[in-house]
């Protein structure tokens, strides 16, 4: 089978053509690099089918970040039939300074000009037939979002297969060619592959070329030295062949570019505008948290636009029970859009709940059954159900901010604040990742150049509270409420996420002060121009995120919940407990073997007997987070009590367990801090085991349980007693002092 | 015991073992409950294409 | 002798020479920072670092530390 490669810059539509061209679903972001591994698809529509691989987005061939050497392996090894080199129109200069070094090897090639549309757009054009003719090779004018002329672009590259493509240097012309020439001869004498390639990076002393070739790579130096030491750059090659492309694309290839207007200097585009507010020197950071606020306000809030409090009898109104449609959209104002998908998901699940639980009765069910079908397995389904729409309203932003690029400024934006805590701007977008899943955003880090510094951000992606993560949070914030008057869930929730993000950027601090110490990375990054997500693909992203979530409900959730049932409802001797003999069951036995452990987190010995739940649970979110609150709808009709009425599904487990066990407000809000914290959920251990590495990986996973146990810890002892926060704050002061101390001591020892 | 009770006790037996060999079989792909390799997320290109490619 | 972080928003200035070395020195060549390459600086971010810079046609932001490297003419 044919293999075809995808070559281009970062944001230059690679992973939409790749999209286009195989039909795949696979995620596209408007921000540099987002595919960092290479990916394969089939193309369909030839006379026989063509692997397509989708390479990470590079600048150059050089051997300084993992991509490129991905990339540069990936061609040079696997020796794809044909490159197709994907061009970003609107910014042809620096996407053909790849091109040049492509052109270097002998493998046919392709260019698609992307984006064209835009630039006609701009009132710019350019000269195709002419371009095409001063590179050597085919040029195929495409718009990958529109899928226009993609079959175009493959017919182009079946008829370069047949014609074999000499590699060409436009360096041969510079002062250069002759030091290029030499080794390349010296090479082809060696019988090595791609000679050409491999001479241009042994004349730029490429650290992997020059150590799998020596002997040449000295030959050339001395050829250097002795003729090249005296011009522009002083034998400095590298300057000089980065130099030399550039002067080549101005000179031959830039001229067949026609510029409207000068842009960017003189007049501003949409884009441009845009940027002058969202990144404006004052408002640009308080515009980035009044979005930030918009979204949470928008998915968790009872109260919209705080109309119920503006308007004091509308609130009055909403606070009046009124059938089930009135408390959909209105509780002490008008609901979020999040709240009323909730509700009408609650009622949805409290209906079928119901209905099943009516149908079984009359059909003359044994009860014990029922109780596991109604109160165990649906019952735990139901209440991590109801949270799938504010987690897919949620996730919607998300998707929205990183299509239109406005994360890649937020990025910009924060740098300097992020560099403060030794992680680069670059951190910013795998941590933002984190709150839809910490998987893809620990993978995410891969565009981070410095190993520690990513290493560091993985470790900390989980206390960015994932979706999983939510209804834990919105049951036990609901739960709270309804104790404490004036305050509400949505304040809590907000504060939690704030607790996840300030102890991440404690940890990084003191992660790179002490294991992993280093400075931030440098931070070189284009910004690419704003543009309107497309409404489908964010569906997409939407039905996929929906699906897992569904799909996970439906096995591993489905799966604990009727193990939680078994072991809360029967003994050791596999004896029938029931509701009134749960202290007798297995789960209860357990529970309370590990419930000390707990104890200064405020959710151990100190609760009456049914107090194990929490312990329980806590265990059982190390399987899947969303079992924390699958347990408690599970366990909730067993430990007794009835659920209360008009309260929320989720929530109203979560009372019941507060009034049955007698547990604190402190240690409620201590237990969300540990689920948060703690051990992610297995698949996100998998994943950071993948990238941290198997030696740093004990570390990590000690790293987490100790955060999380120490931060609880602080918020249960200062929630019950005020005054512990000057005993926390001594210990603190204690440790960034010993933190400065072996700072200044190591400054010097690297300094010798 | 009813025929009902039976029904459900079936019913729930080959649930609980269909799921379990689904979440088998997904491991053994070297899909793991989240993310990578899975169609399900949608991030899921950022895993790279390690499972396509054998 | 000016350096590209010394330039005021607003201000065009020709590139001269790249000093630095190693990984730095070389993403700033590819991105197109080569000497003879135009650049007006666009902007700072809100807390005056780093910069956003065009040239080339594109939008590049990159640190004071890493402009500070580039002398400009």
């Amino acid at each position: 089978m044919l293999t075809f490669a995808l070559v281009g810059n970062p944001n230059a539509g690679k992973t939409t053509l790749f999209n286009a061209l195989t039909g795949s679903t696979a995620h596209v972001g408007n921000w540099p690099g987002v595919t960092v591994d290479k990916r394969v698809g089939t193309y369909k529509k030839s006379d026989e089918p063509i692997d397509i691989v989708d390479l990470p987005g590079i600048y150059s061939l050089s051997p300084y970040t993992p991509e490129e050497v991905i990339a540069r392996n990936f061609i040079l090894d696997e020796r794809p039939d044909c490159l197709i080199n994907i061009i970003d129109a609107t910014n042809l200069e620096r996407n053909l300074y790849l091109t040049t070094q492509l052109m270097e090897l002998d493998v046919p090639m392709v260019v698609a000009l992307n984006m064209t549309d835009a630039l006609d757009k701009r009132g710019d054009h350019i000269d195709v037939k002419a371009l095409e003719k001063r590179i050597g090779f085919p040029v195929a004018e495409i718009s990958a979002l529109k899928g226009d002329n993609i079959d175009g672009l493959m017919t182009r590259a079946m008829e370069a297969l047949k014609t074999p493509r000499k590699a060409f240097s436009v360096l041969k012309e510079s002062a250069l060619g002759s030091a290029i020439s030499n080794a390349e001869i010296a090479l082809k004498l060696k019988e090595v592959e791609a000679p050409l390639f491999h001479a241009v990076k042994l004349v730029e002393k490429d650290s992997i070329e020059v150590e799998t070739h020596p002997a040449e790579a000295r030959a050339a130096e001395a050829f250097i030295k002795e003729n090249l030491i005296n011009d522009q750059f002083n034998g400095d090659t590298e300057a000089a062949i980065a130099d030399a492309r550039y002067k080549y694309i101005t000179k031959y290839f830039s001229s067949t570019l026609t510029r409207a207007r000068k842009y960017g200097y003189d007049e501003l585009s949409k884009s441009d505008k845009a940027d002058k507010v969202l990144t404006h020197k004052w408002a640009g950071i308080p515009i980035f948290l009044m979005i930030m606020f918009a979204i949470f306000h928008m998915t968790f809030s009872e109260n919209f636009l705080y109309l119920g409090s503006i308007i004091p009898s509308f609130g009055e109104w909403c606070a009046v029970e009124g059938g089930a449609a009135k408390t959909i959209f209105f509780a002490t104002g008008l609901n979020s859009p999040g709240i009323i998908f909730f509700n009408a998901m609650e009622l949805l699940t409290g209906s079928i709940g119901e209905g099943l639980a009516a149908g079984l009765e009359g059909l003359g069910t044994n009860p014990i059954l029922l109780s596991l079908l109604i109160d165990g397995a649906w019952g735990g389904i139901a209440s991590v159900l109801s949270f799938l729409p504010q987690i897919l309203v949620l996730f919607l932003f998300f998707s929205i901010l990183e299509d239109t690029g406005y994360m890649a400024r937020v990025a910009f934006m924060l740098d300097r604040i992020f560099r403060r805590f030794g992680v680069s701007g670059r951190a910013f977008m795998p941590m933002i990742m984190g709150f839809g899943c910490s998987v893809p955003a620990m993978i995410n880090t891969r565009t981070m150049a410095d190993e520690k510094e990513r290493q560091a951000t993985v470790r900390v992606i989980p206390f960015f509270s994932c979706g999983a993560k939510l209804p834990i949070l919105l049951a036990i914030s609901g739960a709270i409420a309804t104790r404490v008057d004036g305050l509400n869930a949505d304040l809590i929730t907000y504060g939690m996420y704030l607790l996840g993000i300030v102890v991440a950027l404690i940890s990084l601090l003191m992660m790179r002060t002490t294991t992993q110490r280093g400075e931030a990375s440098p931070f070189i990054m284009e910004l690419p121009a704003y543009h309107m997500p497309g409404f489908r693909n964010l569906m997409l992203h939407l039905w996929d995120k929906a699906k897992h979530f569904i799909e996970k409900a439906f096995t591993i959730i489905l799966i604990s919940c009727i193990a939680i049932w078994f072991l809360s409802n029967f003994g050791w001797s596999w004896n029938y407990v029931g509701e009134e003999g749960m202290d007798q069951s297995i789960l209860a036995s357990i529970g309370k073997l590990i419930q000390p452990i707990f104890t200064p987190l405020g959710f151990g010995s100190q609760l009456n007997e049914n107090g194990w739940v929490f312990a329980v649970a806590a265990i059982l979110g190390l399987i899947a987070k969303e079992d924390v609150i699958a347990a408690f709808g599970a366990l909730a009709a067993c430990i007794g009590g009835t659920l209360a009425n008009g309260m929320e599904e989720g929530v109203a487990e979560v009372v019941l367990m507060m009034n049955a066990t007698g547990i604190s407000n402190a240690a409620l809000v201590s237990f969300i801090a540990f689920n948060m914290l703690t051990i992610p959920c297995f698949a996100a251990v998998a994943t950071a085991r993948g990238e941290i590495g198997k030696e740093k990986f004990k570390w990590t996973l000690l790293f987490w349980v100790v955060v999380s146990y120490l931060v609880s810890t602080i918020v249960y002892t200062v929630g019950v007693a005020v005054w512990m926060i000057a005993i926390w704050a001594a210990a603190a002061v204690f440790v960034a002092v010993g933190i400065a101390l072996y700072n200044r001591y190591m400054d010097k020892k690297e300094r010798k | 015991m009813k025929p009902i009770d039976y029904i459900i006790i079936g019913g729930i037996a080959i649930a609980v073992a269909g799921i379990v060999i689904y979440l088998i079989r997904q491991k053994k792909k070297g899909k793991t409950g989240c993310g990578c390799g899975c169609n399900g997320c949608p991030h899921a290109d950022k895993c790279g294409a390690k499972t396509d490619n054998e | 002798m000016k350096l590209l972080s010394q330039l005021e928003i607003g201000e065009k200035a020709v590139v001269k020479a790249v000093n630095g070395e190693g990984a730095v020195r070389r993403r700033l060549f590819d991105m197109g920072i080569t000497p003879g390459a135009e650049i007006y600086l666009r902007k700072k971010a809100p807390l005056g670092d780093p910069i956003e810079i065009s040239l080339r046609g594109y939008e590049l932001t990159l640190r004071k530390a890493e402009a500070a490297n580039v002398e400009m003419v």
